[in-house]
């Protein structure tokens, strides 16, 4: 069975990339909530790609997040492809080397709290480059940072409690 | 296997609370001479002292984007996309707040006239 490796692989991003868009399609359904920049998300779908990036391979993690951008130009538009593509690809290189590192020693809300800082940076960046107007990063920089701490906390324990059992699939195909 | 939470976790978490305060700094002082500036395409297109609005208007930047004022107050009344973020943000009438139409390139956002501020951004 030459090819059962590759079979695998297929099935396993098959997953994970169903399950990372059914997320980022669920938190489009929250409602903008008071007081947050408007588009502001938990960011729930970065758990598949931290857990790519931490378990299985860097290739694929950035597969699922090329997967998501694509996903989100498709629904939402152009701009949100790139929205999408900015922060996320940011985010999971800095996941990539956080998870990947032995040196780096914080546990996971700390790691899920920079992911999701990583992922608004970026986003921002490209928000100032498509509009040209950089005071946009003192109107939302502040707001946005703070609610990156709760997601990221959320990420992060979510990605640690189901660590073992992810673990536990990878290790059976 | 990393453990979930620990002390190099709470210098994050610390960090990230310092920075998202020191880039709020800019926005908190003085909240006169509401100056709102409305950019398309980074270029300054109108530039509204909102203390000094007395008849509501609106105006239209771009074909499908329509921007309301009134006193002290600004926002975006209509979008040409269906995401509609920009009329998410609401109502602008605090010095720093911002409101993007990203699809359109137009930025709403409001400055002080005050030099320290000049200085700041």
């Amino acid at each position: 069975m030459k090819n059962n490796k590759y079979t695998k692989r297929v099935a396993l991003l098959g997953i994970m990339g169903a399950l990372a868009l059914a997320l980022s399609f669920l938190e489009s359904l929250i409602p903008a909530l008071p007081g947050l920049p408007p588009g502001a998300k938990p960011g729930l779908s970065n758990i598949v790609t931290m857990f790519m990036a931490s378990s299985y391979s860097v290739a694929d993690a950035f597969f699922i997040t090329i997967l998501k951008a694509l996903f989100a130009g498709i629904t939402r538009g152009s701009t949100a492809m790139l929205m999408s593509a900015s922060g996320g690809l940011l985010s999971t290189a800095v996941a990539c080397i956080l998870l990947r590192s032995k040196k780096f020693n914080s546990g996971y809300i700390g790691i899920g709290i920079i992911c999701a800082v990583c992922h608004n940076i970026g986003q921002l960046v490209s928000a100032c480059l498509i509009s040209g107007t950089w005071s946009l990063v003192f109107g939302y920089g502040p707001l946005l940072l703070l609610f990156a701490i709760v997601t990221g906390c959320v990420t992060g324990t979510v990605l640690k409690l189901v660590l073992p059992a992810l673990n536990r699939i990878i290790n059976r195909l | 296997m990393k453990k979930l939470f620990g002390k190099a976790d709470i210098f994050i978490i610390i960090s990230v609370l310092v920075l998202s305060l020191l880039l709020f700094i800019p926005g908190i002082f003085n909240n006169n001479n509401l100056i709102a500036t409305v950019y398309s395409d980074g270029e300054i297109i109108e530039e509204i002292n909102l203390n000094e609005v007395e008849v509501p208007r609106t105006f239209s930047p771009k074909d499908g984007t329509e921007i309301t004022v009134e006193k002290d107050r600004i926002r975006f009344s209509a979008a040409c996309c269906k995401d509609e973020l920009c009329i998410g943000s609401g109502w602008l009438s605090k010095k720093g707040q911002t409101a993007a139409c990203l699809p359109e390139r137009i930025v709403i956002t409001i400055k002080g006239t005050d030099k320290t501020d000049m200085m700041t951004y």
